[in-house]
């Protein structure tokens, strides 16, 4: 098992995403009001009607700021699960395949990171329209390019390797040999790109909903949230700190998640398992034998390439 | 395992020649067979061509080598002028591969008894059930201990001669007619290193498979193969029986390798004879000997082509001098 005593990061960044999701689910239903409508007067503090009191026009601060890290995170987690597959795709193609394919593939990855993020998704916007899922199409696009990237350097080390090279003499077929030899052994650059690539969603879909091309009016949004309650800004402070703190709280426990990730899965850091050996397994049996082989899995997921950079490896940091 | 004895050679190679981006070939004119259940030694410094050899026979030589061939049968096929459609047929269930390092050689994320299973799966050989139990009666014939427990683990678990045997155990499962083992012990220790050869001799009595092993340690020669061939500058400069070979080099660059082994008796501050200089591109582009430049007894006439000379039955050198007596007698090298 990954040893989470030592691992303040990943227990931190589970834990206050955990939370999150939590206060995500059921906070309307705790809240009991509707986000969209009015329930008190303007500009109430809070009380016991209203834990975190009203916004301008009178709707509860709770249940919006609810709602709000509901878009918050499942936009983040879904864009990010879609750039993974996508751009770890493309990196295991243009790694695999090298060549003339690898250049082109290449290319164009580069071609999308030399937009700037914002801009870009303001683009893609305006070709197919304001809503929910041009927003996630969006953001997918501007997060897959850094896992083709990511996933490439360690494919460059692995494909040479005599154990891809032992299956292409078996006659193994490519795409399974990516599938099945190459990808699990590039796992851990690949899930702490998804932790950092998440945390960058949070931030561009605050910035987008704050110029107003993000979640449309009237549902909560961080960003949203922000930019409405900005001229009362000196009226009611607390109606730009908690989206604000919402953001900020996102963002740190998917970077702190991303660092957790590194840690525990990196040989260097010491956190794996000493894998039981044969002679101390043979006395474990039934269960705890399967546990001990379950250990391993993890194990097993580390950078494998003793020769990889280490930098290689590691996330980049948005 | 109900072995089928084949009955057909599992290599023959005649007048290979491999060269890379059109330049110097890096090896010309080579010779090879390998019988049923036979180990031909490949021996020879680094940059002489046996590891190429030993790529162009699985046909898995990068697209910038060029392979010319009068005749390239891996098993019974002639693969002379075969493509990569041609190759993945044989590659794996005709001839498999044996590697030098068993860490690198598996998949540190899959556990071995999947990985045997593969081979077999990848060319339909067997089911997902057939193909476990033959995952298991392989480790079993490799004799590795707990197979059923071994099966269910990962490379990391198992120490290098452990992970050796996995190695040939994947090279057997499609039963093929002929192994390639480049360097198979190098990266283990001196007692691992003699129970795998022990272990690949047994292999090709038990499967019938002949083994084409390459190596730089005539010790590994001497303790496993029925034939070696020296190579030497990307062509065979001396083959015959081990013993033979060994006991009377006839050709001096042999002469000098075998005299370059500390033996017992050798004093222990004495330095050790070598070979000097090194192989230089021109030496594979010369006419006559290519050895001629490092050698200690070479005349003007090693300038013309050698070709192999019979020194003995079965043992043949390149060296218009070898059966000249002091040649074969004396192992005084270049200082």
């Amino acid at each position: 098992m990954i040893k989470l005593k030592k691992n303040g990061a990943l227990v931190a960044g589970i834990a206050i995403l955990a939370g999150l999701t939590v206060f995500a689910v059921l906070g309307p239903l705790v809240g009991g009001y509707d986000p969209n409508l009015t329930t008190g007067g303007p500009f109430e503090g809070p009380s016991g009607t209203h834990w975190l009191g009203t916004d301008n026009i009178g709707r509860d601060n709770f249940v919006r700021l609810a709602i709000a890290t509901r878009y918050a995170l499942v936009i983040s987690f879904v864009s990010s699960v879609i750039s993974m597959v996508i751009g770890t795709g493309i990196g295991l193609v243009a790694g695999y395949a090298g060549g003339r394919l690898d250049n082109l593939l290449m290319r164009g990855t580069e071609i999308i990171m030399a937009i700037p993020a914002i801009l870009f998704a303001l683009v893609i916007r305006v070709i197919i329209g304001p809503g929910f899922l041009p927003l996630i199409i969006a953001m997918a696009i501007i997060g897959a390019p850094g896992f083709a990237r990511i996933m490439r350097s360690p494919i460059l080390v692995l494909r040479d390797r005599d154990f891809v090279v032992a299956a292409e003499i078996a006659g193994v077929r490519k795409p399974w040999i990516a599938l099945s030899h190459l990808l699990p052994n590039a796992t851990t650059p690949m899930l702490v790109n998804f932790a950092s690539t998440a945390s960058l969603a949070v931030l561009i879909e605050s910035s987008l909903s704050f110029l107003g091309q993000g979640v449309q009016a009237p549902d909560p949004s961080a960003g949203r949230m922000i930019s409405e309650s900005m001229r009362y800004m000196q009226l009611d402070p607390l109606l730009i700190v908690l989206p604000a703190v919402l953001i900020t709280l996102l963002t740190i426990a998917w970077n702190l998640l991303a660092d957790g990730v590194q840690m525990a899965l990196s040989p260097k850091a010491g956190n794996l398992a000493v894998p039981t050996r044969g002679r101390r397994r043979k006395k474990t049996s039934g269960a705890a034998g399967r546990a001990a082989t379950g250990t391993t899995v993890e194990a097993g997921q580390r950078p494998v390439p003793a020769d990889t950079p280490e930098d290689e490896a590691a996330p980049a940091r948005v | 395992m109900t072995a089928t004895i084949a009955t057909t050679d599992a290599l023959a190679v005649e007048d290979l020649s491999i060269s890379y981006g059109g330049g110097t070939p890096v090896v010309s004119g080579v010779d090879l067979r390998v019988g049923p259940g036979e180990i031909l030694g490949v021996i020879g410094e680094s940059g002489c061509g046996k590891s190429s050899i030993g790529f162009a026979v699985l046909g898995l030589l990068p697209t910038t080598a060029r392979v010319d061939a009068a005749r390239l049968d891996v098993g019974s096929r002639p693969m002379g002028d075969a493509d990569e459609e041609d190759w993945n047929e044989v590659r794996g269930r005709v001839a498999s591969m044996v590697f030098q390092e068993p860490m690198s050689a598996l998949n540190p994320c899959m556990r071995v008894g999947a990985q045997i299973a593969e081979v077999l799966l990848v060319h339909g050989l067997a089911d997902k059930k057939a193909a476990r139990a033959r995952a298991l009666e392989l480790l079993r014939l490799v004799q590795v201990p707990e197979p059923e427990l071994r099966a269910t683990q990962f490379p990391h678990q198992m120490s290098g001669g452990m992970r050796q045997r996995i190695v040939i155990a994947m090279a057997l499962a499609a039963n093929p007619q002929l192994l390639v083992a480049d360097e198979p012990t190098t990266a283990l220790d001196v007692t691992v290193q003699a129970q795998i050869l022990d272990l690949l001799d047994q292999m090709r009595r038990t499967t019938g498979a002949g083994v084409l092993l390459i190596s730089h340690d005539l010790g590994v020669i001497a303790q496993t193969c029925d034939r070696v061939v020296v190579m030497y500058a990307g062509e065979i400069v001396e083959e015959g029986v081990p013993a033979e070979v060994l006991a009377n080099p006839s050709h001096p660059y042999t002469a000098a390798l075998v005299a370059s082994i500390p033996t017992t008796t050798t004093a222990a501050r004495e330095d050790l004879p070598m070979i000097a200089g090194g192989v230089r591109d021109s030496d594979r582009a010369t006419a006559g000997c290519r050895f001629s430049a490092r050698c200690a007894f070479a005349t003007d006439a090693c300038a013309a082509p050698q070709p192999l000379v019979q020194v003995a039955p079965a043992h043949t050198a390149r060296c218009w001098r070898s059966t000249e007596p002091e040649l074969s007698t004396r192992t005084e090298v270049t200082a």
